[in-house]
């Protein structure tokens, strides 16, 4: 048999060979072999003692020595040189120099050709064998690389469906980066990637993940955004390849130096279509990018910006409820210390909440009164009451300060005082109400242990003093005969003395109930221009005993307020007692009440002496007697404007004198007007001080 | 017209004189005395007097409790009741009331004016 016989005879075998090789297109060692195995057939098949295969480099374009049989002495710049020849030729084969080329052409595509430097004539059917297998070889080494080009997008799909997954699964947003990375290393065979997000407060790029060489040094590591950097990826927003980043310039060379890089792939990651940061791989010792990895890298970015978006929000999200529910633990251990029930509800009056201390003054566990109505935790008879105010509530505005405040006496006489209060978002809707129940059984009895201690002493200091007055009186009006004029007159001074002394000791008790802090006032709706003028009708027999006129100005349109008007008549006659007692003889008393905004704004001047302005501040001081003398024969307990001072700031409102020696005196009073929506419920925070029976 | 007979029910002798004086002084009223609420019960029982004044702290049985046991007698109960307080607190008032009073005065009182205040006090329960 002949060289060219047996070429012949393996025809067959060399073509499944090659066939079967090129299906391990994805293993570099069976396509070694595969190309050996090529070279070393095409030598034989053409009787020539060497053989070489070149193939296109997929990336480059460029031509590459892939296998050689024999002993190759020619110079492998001049085969190549031969090779694009005869590809420029576009011939399927031909002889240059001596040199058999054959093309490994298929669907178009060049992927290089089979070299082999004859040694003698080569039969036409030799040439005609080896064309087939050129082509045969070509024909599989096409269908493996498209057959490769297929698992390669399998796979990024695979990657990209698994960076959708972790985006849908709220994998975390760390994950969600780290997954990037790998995934775009693993797609365009990247030495090295990297996620960097941009901090625009800093100017830098932060480099949260990244993956493969140099990952510990650059994960958490961050770069300054040069101009550079920022034209290529933010401005433009496209994706870039540098695959000579030493002689491109766009890239730092601290940078390049650094890191050691040789090729770049960049491109941005948008979220909600602004650019976040940006998605890079590198390589130091490996080959360039192509376009193809480009676009690759591009989905990446692209579905990996999704998830971070995603992740980001899930993120946010977390922490926003785990800062909740912080908060609202913090909260619930500080209900849980204070030693007052509190109990919130939502709008609809329905319990959201209870600490502990609630749960023993209702004496019910937490759990029995979550979800119910506050109304059906109050006694049958409340709960229209405690229904209106939270409808009054729910009108009312955050500035408004209303309040609904009551004493309620529980089952084994615990007495509670229940505070309840509005409670308004941060755009002032209303969104339920939050009760304060604070057990006052305590204060109560001690009140009460007072007010029967004050109660006894007013007995006893007045019962021989109505014995005295009620004496001098009957004797005076003439119940029990005539009297003589000198007796007549002896009695007068006992009488007047007698009224002196029930002053004294009316004033001295309200002295121990406001020290006791028992002053209580009986708080109702009231006009304070009606009191202010019953005052006066009181006063003006003995301000024209004296020849004094008393003035009276009102002005504005006569506004109600919350008060207790018996004290608010006491503090006027004691300013009015006061004025006329220092007010020369002829001269006149002028009384105003003015509306301000929001005030009610009462003043008594006098036409008197003044006060010295060292004086000023003590007038309001218990016994204080000022230096100037008086000009009636009256001399006060030097109680009345303290107490007058304790009423009026008990009311809320403050008292004050304006005065100079020589130029008279003018004390005013100031007392709270409620805004228009309290009126009906700003009643609610002090009127309703009486207790009510059983449970709360 | 026949005056009318006041109860008076005070632990003070000085003061049951006075009152005693000023109600008979007005010519409208003339009184008995008792000097504690047991007293005052049994004589109310005995003498049916068309009013009751009532000190409201006496030993024994202080005034409120004596209202509120004469408001529980059917004999005693349609008889209006004034007390007599040393106010100090409306509580004391709205005790008063609360046992069975129809009207209240203050200590120290004005001798000349008490019959007057009394027969208001009185007019105003009929009116209504």
């Amino acid at each position: 048999m002949t060289n060219a016989e047996s070429s012949s005879s393996l025809y067959l075998e060399d073509l499944s060979a090659v066939d079967r090789l090129c299906w391990h297109w994805h293993d570099s060692s069976r396509i070694d072999e595969c190309m050996q195995f090529l070279a070393k057939r095409s030598a034989d098949i053409a009787g020539a003692e060497n053989a070489a295969v070149f193939l296109t480099d997929e990336t480059t374009g460029k031509l590459k020595l892939r296998a050689v049989a024999g002993a190759m002495e020619a110079d492998k710049e001049l085969l190549k040189g031969y090779v694009k020849q005869v590809i420029a030729s576009k011939e399927a084969h031909a002889v240059v120099d001596g040199t058999l080329v054959l093309t490994l052409a298929a669907d178009g595509a060049v992927q290089g050709a089979i070299v082999v430097p004859l040694t003698g004539k080569v039969s036409e059917e030799s040439i005609k064998s080896l064309a087939l297998l050129a082509e045969r070889a070509a024909l599989a080494i096409s269908r493996a690389q498209q057959c490769q080009e297929v698992i390669k997008r399998l796979n990024i799909i695979e990657s990209l469906l698994e960076i959708s997954e972790a985006a849908i699964e709220d994998a975390g947003l760390s994950r969600a980066f780290r997954m990037v990375a790998e995934r775009a290393a693993s797609a365009v065979r990247a030495e090295l990637t990297a996620v960097g997000l941009i901090d625009w407060n800093t100017k830098e790029l932060h480099y949260i993940e990244s993956f493969g060489e140099l990952a510990d040094r650059i994960t958490g590591s961050r770069t300054p955004i040069t101009e550079g950097l920022r034209r290529l990826v933010s401005k433009s927003g496209e994706p870039v390849i540098i695959n000579d980043v030493a002689s491109d310039g766009r890239i730092p060379e601290a940078v390049i130096n650094k890191w050691g890089i040789r090729s770049l792939l960049i491109v941005p990651l948008k979220i909600r279509k602004k650019v976040t940061g940006v998605l890079l791989a590198a390589n130091r010792h490996g080959g360039p990018f192509a376009i193809r990895d480009l676009r690759l890298f591009e989905a990446i970015a692209h579905h990996g910006s999704a998830a971070i978006a995603h992740a980001e929000l899930h993120f946010n999200a977390q922490k926003a409820i785990t800062e909740l529910d912080s908060e609202k633990s913090k909260i619930e251990a500080v209900l849980a210390q204070l030693g007052d029930g509190v109990v919130v509800c939502d709008a609809d009056g329905v319990i959201i909440m209870m600490n502990e201390a609630a749960e023993k003054i209702v004496g019910l566990p937490t759990s029995a009164v979550i979800g119910k109505k506050i109304f059906d935790m109050h006694p049958p008879h409340h709960r229209q009451e405690v229904e209106h105010i939270i409808n009054q509530f729910e009108k009312s505005k955050p500035e408004s300060g209303l309040f609904w405040e009551q004493n309620i006496t529980l089952p084994g006489r615990k007495i509670v005082r229940i505070n309840m209060r509005p409670v308004f978002n941060r755009s002032g809707q209303f969104t339920g109400t939050a009760t304060v129940m604070h057990d006052v059984t305590a204060q109560v009895e001690l009140d009460e242990i007072k007010a029967e201690f004050i109660s006894v002493v007013a007995h006893e200091l007045r019962t021989p003093l109505s014995a005295l007055k009620g004496s001098l009186g009957l004797i005076l009006g003439g119940a029990v005969g005539n009297v003589n004029p000198n007796l007549y007159e002896l009695m007068k001074i006992a009488q007047n003395n007698c009224n002196r002394l029930i002053r004294l000791v009316d004033d001295m008790l309200d002295v121990a109930k406001i020290e006791a802090g028992y002053l209580r006032l009986e708080m109702d709706i009231i006009s304070v221009q009606d009191r202010v003028m019953n005052a006066i009708r009181q006063m003006q027999h003995i301000a024209d005993d004296y020849q004094i006129e008393i003035r009276t100005k009102v002005s504005g349109k006569p506004q109600p307020i919350i008060g207790d008007g018996d004290r608010i008549e006491q503090v006027m006659t004691n300013l009015l007692s006061n004025a006329i007692k220092f007010s020369p003889p002829g001269s006149a008393i002028d009384v105003t009440v003015r509306q301000l905004r929001g005030l009610i704004k009462v003043s008594v001047a006098d036409q008197g002496p003044g006060i010295a302005p060292g004086e000023r501040e003590m007038v309001f001081e218990k016994f204080y007697q000022g230096s100037i003398q008086s000009f009636s024969k009256e001399v006060g307990s030097g109680l009345g404007l303290a107490i007058s001072k304790a009423i009026v700031e008990q009311h809320g409102g403050s008292i004050i004198v304006d005065s100079n020696s020589g130029k008279g005196s003018v004390f005013s009073f100031l007392l709270p007007v409620p805004a228009e929506d309290t009126k009906g419920a700003g009643s609610l925070s002090n009127k309703d001080q009486h207790t009510a029976q059983d449970g709360a | 017209m026949k005056p009318q007979k006041v109860l008076i029910i005070e632990d003070e002798p000085d003061l049951r004189l006075i009152l005693s004086l000023c109600l008979q002084h007005s010519g409208y009223f003339d009184t008995i005395a008792a000097s504690d609420g047991i007293e005052g019960i049994e004589m109310a029982k005995q003498q049916k007097p068309d009013l009751i004044l009532i000190d409201a702290m006496m030993p024994r049985l202080d005034g409120y409790a004596t209202c509120r046991l004469m408001k529980q007698d059917s004999t005693l109960k349609s008889i209006p009741v004034i007390f007599l307080t040393a106010k100090t607190d409306q509580r004391e008032v709205d005790r008063a009331i609360k046992a069975g009073a129809c009207g209240y005065l203050y200590k120290p009182f004005d001798p000349l004016k008490l019959a007057d205040q009394i027969q208001t006090i009185i007019s105003s329960k009929e009116n209504l």
